[in-house]
């Protein structure tokens, strides 16, 4: 399964190939040193924080892509990160362009100074995004204390913002120390499954972003958003029902070995594709904004000491 | 009508039973073959999820262990594809569902459809749901343990639904029996052209050609196509046809021959019969004439016994005679009206005779209902009631006969009961059934001693049959009999009874106009009678005897010459035509010769009545004219134009106006109680040959009932007349117009007397014919001869039996 997934990949990037001869070449391996400079190489890399899989990285980005091929007259390429590979391409100068999860684009940037051109802005939902722990509809926990005792999963305690380290942090902040008070507190790197722990019993509760239990709905998987209930829900006005603060969305950053107008000329593209343009809708986002402030995300890292809490990133800031 | 048809129809039968059969066992070995495929799926169905279950049970420990909540969902979806399968759990080592997918998206007629459709399924109540599921007809479970490095982990259960499988099944069903219909029909409808083409046809064609054989079609033949059974039996056929029709010729030759034998037979007796009447008339007539000469007691008792037995033999031969006609079904009935009474009234008087003679007593009653008038042949049943009447006297010594006749209606048909019963020896039951029986009396002993041929009752129960009515007997030995007759009669018309009251009526004024008047002038004359044809000779004698006047004979116009030359004669009665010399030769000669006062008074006699040769007659010297055929009256009334008569009759102005005396009017037959004016068979209808008035006139000449010289010239016609028709067959062979103008003339003339119109109006035109002589005479002649004959023969037929008649009446008397 997994196989043919890459190979699928390999064949979608290979399918950009004649237009460019040189995306002809060995991709530039994770753990090979680039010989040639990407400027030189004239091909611009985009590469996109994988949150299932490859295949869906290729189907929500691809039109992006040639979205910028089309309007920077640059060649560009897409490529699929992991939570690994995002910092060694990153590293590797593999990727000219990236975009991950708020918590790990920080990370990049605090590690390899990356500049923040864009920030996806969504429908209904706009710039921001949140995280959510639920119970099942007929749990008795019923606030975030009630949660001592109990067993509970999120997605990666290290890597997964709105899937871990927002309510681990909304959690701290109420003097409720996840590690210490629950009776277990498992990773399990699929949402999905957390919910569905949930809903059969081998979990009391679960960590998710927003929006995941819409898309477990759309999937057919639950019958109602109804069999879960979010705990202590914040009344902003947020679309979606959230327990933790809200944090700005994924952003597209370029990396610093990007020529500053190559930069620009993609920050421009980007903030001025055409609303009914496809790759919108494929990329599921309405428009892009300028960068918004990620802030946040710095405090967290450093708050939990995630990785790169203790980089110095006075340099780290949005641009203006 | 399908019922009736299967019945009646080879075809029906054997379609239906063939069509039946296969349908039967395609049906059978359908429905057991889905069986077979119904029980086969359903193992490999459950061989199915169970591998399913093993499979799942394998896969799932990873999940299971790695918290894949997902990848177990989508397992179970997966699983769930499967269209049989409705659902697949994975449960944990508590039992508690880790997954929640239930196949709810089945087909709309799957029995737990709308269970699905009630609620939603969720983690929580989905072992419920399986629990409801499990209890639904055509769902059954699988359970199949997860084990993981020996611990059980969880359990797979999965559930699936015979439901698809049955459907299948019962559409397959459906789909064979369609099918076997179908095939069924197609059978039959193949079947039923081959039977038809092959067997039916052949056997239609072998039906039909049985039902002419069996309408006695003997000559059609089968042609013989196949080569199978229906072929032979096709020849058989044939071969059976062929025999039949041999045996038919065979058959019809022999019943040919034995008809002739029989015909031979008849004949010969009818023959024979006819041939001994004749003399045997004679020997009666010149026994009676010899009884009436001077005889001694002695002689007189021998004739008596000769004219007994005559009359015995007589009877006898009328019989065989009758009983022959009837065997060779030659026996005709008359059909015509008559007075019934009178019938009766004329047996019972015929009868009485005999009855008088045995002091019986003779006792007739007629039922006030019963029609005077009525049709029928009276003839026959006057010969049947005489042959009752006299065997009922002949069978008994003392008391009575009576006779009763009753009329009743059944059914709108008129019936004629009439009942004979005697008080004689009676008759034994057991012998009863045969006296019907030609030949058979009740017993030879009887035939000694009352004589008789044993033919009379068969003759009387053949004319009834014949008659359309039957005779029947009851009787009881020493006690009597009684035969009765039951005849369907039907009333006379209304013209028909005003005719023969007018008969009747005409009989009773009969006598007067001058017969009287001369019968009692007693003026002796001289009477000479010139007539060729010996019947007329007769008739002439008749009447001029009842007169009371005698007269000599003469043959033709030269004896009268003669005759005149010996002695002289007041009155001539002349014929016109007769050999060597006629009447009008004779008349010329006679006026030249004889002068006053030996002159005779000539009278013509001719059948040519027309004024112009009473002229002709007149203008040669004939005094008067009378037209054949001659009437009594007429002959009376010539006598008295007679001039000697006239001056006698003037000179006795004294004599007394005539009396009717009482013995020559004849009284009503129907009050009279003796034989005179009986036997008058004034009924006839127009097919007769004999005109019933020239005949009743005739009759009425014979004096007091005695019709002795009517008999007498009933058979000198008889005998004379085949002469007179071969002299015309001769003069038509020789083309002698002459001859035969002559010989027609002479039959005409005798056949007028005796009332044989029709024969005699053949005779005149043929007369005529000849006397025309023209180009064609004889060709017509030739023509018309055939129909004279007949004509002849119908005649003498008839005139013979008024003759026989005549004698049996005169016997009795």
């Amino acid at each position: 399964m997994v196989t043919s997934v890459s190979v699928f990949l390999a064949l979608g990037l290979w399918g950009c190939g004649p237009r460019t001869p040189i995306a002809s070449e060995p991709n530039p391996a994770e753990n090979n040193p680039p010989a040639i400079a990407p400027t030189e190489s004239q091909v611009y890399t985009l590469g996109v924080l994988s949150i299932d899989s490859a295949v869906s990285v290729n189907e929500r980005y691809r039109a992006l892509v040639d979205y910028l091929e089309e309007a920077t007259g640059y060649p560009f390429e897409l490529m699929s990160l992991t939570q690994d590979s995002q910092f060694t391409q990153a590293a590797n100068r593999a990727i000219d362009f990236t975009s991950n999860n708020p918590l790990a684009a920080v990370q990049v940037q605090r590690l390899y100074d990356t500049q923040f051109l864009v920030t996806h802005y969504r429908p209904q939902t706009g710039p921001q995004f949140s995280a959510l722990i639920v119970v099942d509809a007929d749990s008795d926990i019923t606030t975030l204390e009630g949660l001592k005792g109990k067993s509970g999963a999120c997605v990666n305690f290290e890597t997964a913002a709105a899937g871990c380290t927002f309510q681990i942090n909304h959690l701290l902040k109420r003097g409720i120390d996840p590690y210490r008070d629950f009776a277990s507190f498992v990773e399990n790197k699929s949402q999905d499954n957390i919910v569905l722990g949930v809903l059969n019993g081998t979990l009391d509760f679960g960590f998710i972003r927003t929006g995941q239990l819409e898309k477990l709905e759309r999937k057919g998987l639950i019958n109602s958003l109804d069999e879960v209930r979010v705990l202590e829900p914040i009344a902003d006005g947020f679309f979606y029902e959230h327990t933790t603060a809200l944090y700005p969305e994924w952003p597209i950053a370029a990396l610093p070995h990007v020529d500053p107008q190559v930069a620009a000329q993609v920050k421009e593209a980007l903030l001025n594709i055409p609303p009914d343009h496809p790759a919108l809708k494929a990329a599921g986002v309405e428009k892009f904004v300028p960068a918004v402030d990620y802030s946040s995300l710095d405090e967290l890292i450093e708050t939990l000491k995630l990785k790169t809490w203790d980089t110095d990133n006075t340099t780290n800031s949005p641009e203006p | 009508m399908i019922l009736r048809n299967f019945r009646e129809s080879l075809t029906c039968k054997y379609l239906g039973i063939t069509s039946g059969f296969v349908l039967v066992i395609q049906v059978f070995f359908g429905l057991g073959f889905t069986q077979w495929i119904s029980r086969s799926q359903l193992r490999l169905l459950e061989q199915k999820a169970r591998d399913e279950a093993v499979f799942l049970s394998g896969v799932t420990p990873e999940a299971i262990l790695d918290a894949d909540f997902l990848s177990l969902e989508r397992l179970m979806r997966q699983t769930a594809i499967d269209e049989h399968i409705i659902y697949s759990v994975v449960l944990d080592a508590n039992g508690l569902p880790l997954t929640r997918y239930l196949d709810s998206d089945r087909p709309s007629d799957d029995p737990v459809w709308a269970l699905l459709q009630e609620t939603e399924v969720d983690t929580k109540n989905i072992l419920q749901w399986l629990d409801r599921l499990k209890d639904q007809p055509q769902i059954y479970e699988i359970s199949e343990p997860i084990v993981s490095a020996g611990a059980t982990i969880g359990e797979i259960k999965l559930g699936y639904s015979t439901h698809l499988i049955q459907r299948q099944v019962t559409t397959m069903r459906l789909l064979i029996f369609l099918i076997s219909v179908l095939v069924s029909l197609l059978l039959a409808s193949l079947n039923y052209l081959l039977f038809h083409r092959f067997v039916r046809s052949p056997i239609q064609e072998l039906n039909y050609f049985a039902s002419a054989l069996s309408e006695g079609n003997l000559k059609t033949r089968m042609p013989e196509f196949h080569i199978d059974e229906l072929g032979r039996l096709t020849r058989a056929f044939n071969k059976m046809a062929d025999q039949l029709q041999e045996i038919l010729e065979d058959i019809t030759q022999a019943r040919d021959q034995a008809l002739a034998g029989t015909k031979a037979k008849s004949d010969f007796l009818a023959t024979m019969s006819h041939e001994i009447r004749t003399p045997l008339n004679a020997i009666l007539g010149m026994t009676n004439l010899l009884m009436d000469t001077q005889l001694n007691r002695e002689q007189y008792q021998f004739a008596n016994t000769i004219r007994h037995s005559g009359e015995n033999l007589l009877a006898i031969i009328n019989e065989i005679l009758d009983f022959s006609k009837i065997e060779a079904n030659r026996l005709e009935l008359e059909i015509q009206a008559f007075d019934l009474y009178r019938c009766i009234h004329e047996t019972m008087s015929i009868s009485g005779v005999e009855a008088n003679r045995k002091e019986l007593k003779l006792i007739h009653t007629i039922d006030v209902n019963t029609p005077r008038y009525v049709r029928g042949d009276i003839t026959r049943l006057r010969q049947v009631l005489l042959n009752l009447l006299s065997n009922a006297i002949k069978f008994t010594e003392l008391g009575s006969v009576t006779l009763m006749c009753k009329h009743h209606e059944e059914d709108g048909q008129s019936f004629l009961s009439i009942s004979v019963k005697d008080t004689g020896i009676g008759i034994e039951p057991e012998k009863q059934q045969y006296i019907f029986e030609a030949f058979t009396q009740e017993d030879t002993s009887v035939t000694r001693r009352y004589g008789g041929t044993g033919l009379g009752l068969v003759i009387c129960q053949r004319i009834c049959e014949l008659m359309g009515g039957h005779i029947s007997l009851v009787s009881e030995k020493g006690l009597g009999s009684k035969f009765t007759v039951t005849l369907p009669i039907e009333s006379a018309t209304t013209g028909e009874i005003q005719h023969l009251e007018s008969v009747v009526g005409k009989t009773k004024v009969y006598m007067s106009d001058g017969i009287d008047k001369i019968q009692h002038a007693h003026i002796p004359l001289k009477i000479l009678l010139a007539e060729d044809i010996q019947v007329n000779c007769q008739v002439a004698t008749l009447f001029l005897s009842r007169l009371g006047y005698r007269l000599d004979t003469v043959g033709n116009g030269k004896e009268v010459l003669e005759a005149l030359e010996r002695q002289d004669y007041d009155v001539i009665f002349m014929d016109w035509h007769m050999p060597e010399m006629d009447g009008l030769t004779a008349t010329r000669m006679i006026r030249q010769k004889w002068k006053e006062p030996t002159k005779p008074w000539i009278v013509a006699m001719t059948a040519n009545a027309f004024a112009e040769q009473k002229a002709t007659c007149l203008k040669v010297g004939m005094n008067d004219f009378i037209a054949k055929p001659v009437q009594l009256r007429d002959v009376a009334q010539a006598l008295l134009r007679v001039p000697r008569v006239v001056k006698e009759m003037e000179n006795r102005p004294a004599i007394a106006p005539p009396q009717p005396p009482s013995h020559n009017a004849p009284e009503p037959p129907e009050e009279s109680d003796t034989m005179k004016g009986m036997n008058l068979p004034l009924d006839f209808d127009t097919s007769d040959p004999i005109d019933g008035e020239a005949w009743n006139d005739l009759l009425a000449m014979a004096d007091d009932g005695d019709y002795g010289i009517i008999e007498e010239m009933i058979r000198t016609y008889l005998d004379d007349s085949p002469k007179q028709l071969m002299h015309i067959a001769d003069a038509i062979a020789q083309q002698s117009a002459k001859d035969l103008r002559f010989a027609a003339h002479s039959l005409k003339g005798a056949s007028l007397y005796l009332g044989a119109k029709e024969l005699s109006e053949q005779c005149f035109s043929l007369e005529k014919l000849a006397k025309e002589d023209g180009p064609h005479l004889w060709e017509e002649s030739q023509q018309r001869l055939p129909n004279l004959q007949a004509t002849y023969k119908e005649t003498a037929t008839a005139l013979e039996k008024r003759h026989d008649l005549l004698a049996q009446m005169s016997q009795q008397s």
